[in-house]
């Protein structure tokens, strides 16, 4: 692994790579401080920005956009109560009342401090977490990998935002739309009403349809919504003692958030909602939570920021997306002809290892950007709504159209951002429905080559130890929503 | 649900929350269940489609076949669809007043988007991009000159600077 690593640490701390990660700081830290564009969105525009790069640049910066915004997220909802990120609403219950009681600059500081040392813990945790889950994978089939998908789309189903039978429904909609194209086995055409279909409707126009395009229709209707100004921020605090008295809510919040973060479809909202809870019950303190109390800073913010190397664990070593973002992620790898999973760390370990090394070394410089630019970042706030919309529908067409160099891939964009609006607007969010276009195709290839080596028996595919548990976890994780009904109405 | 419901509703200034003082902008409220109704029925309609295609798809030796997965996946995608719009005419759940404000640019803007790339592929990009860009400015809220000017640039430039010079992306 020491080896890996400094292979790795040579690669990264090149002028093209560093280049590459300061810019993917830069732009996370837009999407977070930007309310309304999400690091998914960031990712998904960017990736377009990373055809022409070489893989590990490529997907240093993607990360970099990952893991900047959701330090971002924190400042405008300490500053202006308008978090950047949706797990950063969290941050906003004691971050905000801090900063009218006269305390930005010591909230800010926690905030990102909290966030480092989040992202800290968490990436020791991958590091080491990641290596053995991908070593075990490595003795997994077709019939285990089925197992894997049903449980990450049944995870996903469940612990999506609203409604879990929406949830569910736009899972079922995104394994729908997979299968259109030529079948995995077979090589059957499928549903090709178009010849451009031959190939399937391609993934990262769909992604940036369903993420960027939906999110430039919410923002056309809500233009002359008023957004309040930050008048009096305070720079950050730039104390690093700070945390000191808080570092077991630190330590337990990333633990929280790190391992709330494996869970495919729990996300850093999730994490950081959690993280909020615990540390409100067991503080002595916590009375006081949601009244500017900096230990709900803190547990907000460590969490949701140590979720982040929590999604890409069972990305990495699985392929299983932990969270939309890392499903964006996937797109980022498949484009430069990675395919994640346990072979992952076997044939290109410098990819898995240079993510590793550049989470590292992109640490300190979203401290110090944090801690020195807050006020800059918060000014981000400022730009109109309706300039964010024009510039970004842009480039969602322009991002399509670099995939392939086809108008064909900008209509797709087009139809998926009025689908996923349309959808949006029933409470069927697009982050089920892009995940279930990654594992879709894993779903079916493994278990139609499953059914094949188990000569058509599926008693005998479900039979499997690993694969037997993996759908008795996935059972019960659908059935949960029952149990939590009758144990609500008892 | 009653027919104010349905109606386009100019609100107060107050509610209206503009941003601009003085522009009062229609919102249109729709029933959430009404809403529900319509796209579960669309989602019911796609996965019967899918499922009544694959139906006709060849099927060989194997237990699953290419149309299976379809078949399932389609089939659930119905049912489960038809299963909301069950709970929804039932009443079941909450289902507030879905509220779409700037309905009719919205509409615009979709169109705007959905006809951008056949007019680029008849005119190419940037004859296309010099008219649109402005357009949806226009129709996302920007009112100042300046802003128009702005935004187009910055489109212009990073499609010149950053996909075609940068990235090598010839643009149509």
């Amino acid at each position: 692994m020491i080896e890996n690593l400094l292979h790795a640490a040579a690669l990264v701390l090149t002028v093209k790579v560093l280049v590459a990660l300061f810019c993917g700081v830069l732009v996370g830290y837009f999407v977070g401080a930007m309310p309304g564009l999400t690091s998914s969105i960031g990712m998904a525009l960017l990736i377009p920005f990373t055809f022409g790069l070489d893989p590990i640049p490529a997907i240093v910066m993607l990360v970099s956009i990952y893991m900047a915004s959701d330090y971002a997220g924190g400042i405008p909802a300490i500053l202006v109560n308008a978090p950047g990120q949706p797990a950063s609403a969290v941050t906003a219950f004691d971050g905000f009342p801090m900063c009218n009681q006269g305390k930005s600059g010591l909230a800010l500081n926690l905030a990102i401090m909290a966030s480092g040392a989040g992202a800290l813990i968490s990436l020791v945790l991958l590091v080491i977490s990641a290596q053995l889950m991908a070593a075990a994978a490595l003795a997994f089939g077709p019939a285990e990998y089925f197992a894997l998908a049903i449980v990450g789309l049944s995870l996903i189903g469940v612990l999506s935002a609203g409604s879990t039978l929406k949830a569910i429904i736009g899972l079922l909609f995104g394994l729908t739309v997979v299968t259109i194209g030529i079948d995995p086995i077979r090589g059957t055409e499928r549903f090709v009403v178009h010849p451009y279909l031959i190939d399937g409707i391609p993934f990262l126009p769909a992604l940036i349809g369903l993420f960027a395009l939906s999110e430039v229709f919410v923002m056309i209707e809500t233009a002359n919504d008023r957004i309040d100004r930050v008048r009096h921020a305070s720079s950050a605090s730039h104390s690093l003692r700070t945390l000191v008295p808080y570092r077991r809510t630190v330590l337990r919040s990333s633990l929280i958030g790190y391992f709330i973060g494996v869970i495919p479809g729990a996300g850093a909202s999730i994490a950081s909602l959690v993280s909020y809870g615990v540390a409100k019950k067991l503080s002595p303190t916590g009375a006081s939570f949601g009244t500017g109390n900096p230990e709900g800073i803190i547990a907000s913010e460590a969490a949701n920021n140590a979720s982040v190397s929590g999604a890409l664990a069972p990305l990495l070593s699985l392929g299983i997306p932990g969270s939309a973002s890392a499903a964006v992620l996937i797109g980022g790898l498949t484009i430069q002809g990675l395919q994640p999973g346990p072979l992952l760390f076997a044939d290109n370990p410098e990819i898995p290892f240079s993510i590793f090394i550049g989470l590292l070394v992109g640490l300190p410089v979203m401290l110090l950007i944090g801690l020195f630019g807050a006020r800059l970042w918060v000014q981000i706030t400022r730009i109109p709504r309706p300039v964010i919309a024009t510039v970004v529908a842009s480039i969602c067409m322009l991002g399509s159209y670099a995939a392939s160099n086809d108008t064909f891939e900008m209509m797709v964009t087009a139809a998926f951002g009025v689908i996923g609006y349309v959808l949006r607007r029933c409470d069927i969010h697009p982050a089920p429905i892009v995940l279930a276009l990654v594992l879709g195709e894993m779903l079916e290839a493994n278990l139609r080559r499953a059914m094949i080596l188990a000569n058509d028996n599926f008693l005998s595919v479900i039979s499997h130890p690993i694969t037997a548990v993996l759908i008795l976890v996935s059972i019960l994780v659908l059935a949960s929503p029952l149990f939590g009904r009758k144990s609500a109405v008892a | 649900m009653g027919n104010q419901d349905m109606a386009l509703t100019k609100h107060s200034k107050e509610n209206n929350r503009t941003g601009d003082p003085g522009r009062v902008e229609p919102r249109l409220r729709l029933p959430g269940r009404a809403v529900d109704i319509g796209v579960c029925l669309a989602l019911a309609a796609m996965g019967i489609w899918f499922v009544a295609e694959a139906l006709g798809m060849p099927s060989g030796r194997e237990a699953f076949a290419p149309g299976t997965f379809p078949i399932i996946a389609g089939g659930a995608l119905a049912l489960l669809s038809l299963l909301q719009l069950g709970l929804s005419v039932a009443g079941r759940g909450t289902l507030p007043m879905v509220e779409v404000q700037r309905p009719l640019w919205l509409v615009i803007g979709m169109a705007m988007m959905l006809l951008f790339p056949p007019a680029v592929e008849r005119l190419g990009y940037y004859p296309v991009a010099v008219v649109w860009v402005p357009a949806f400015g226009w129709i996302a809220g920007i009112r100042s000159p300046l802003g128009l000017i702005t935004a187009t640039l910055i489109v212009l430039g990073l499609g010149k600077f950053v996909f075609e010079m940068l990235l090598g992306t010839p643009l149509p």
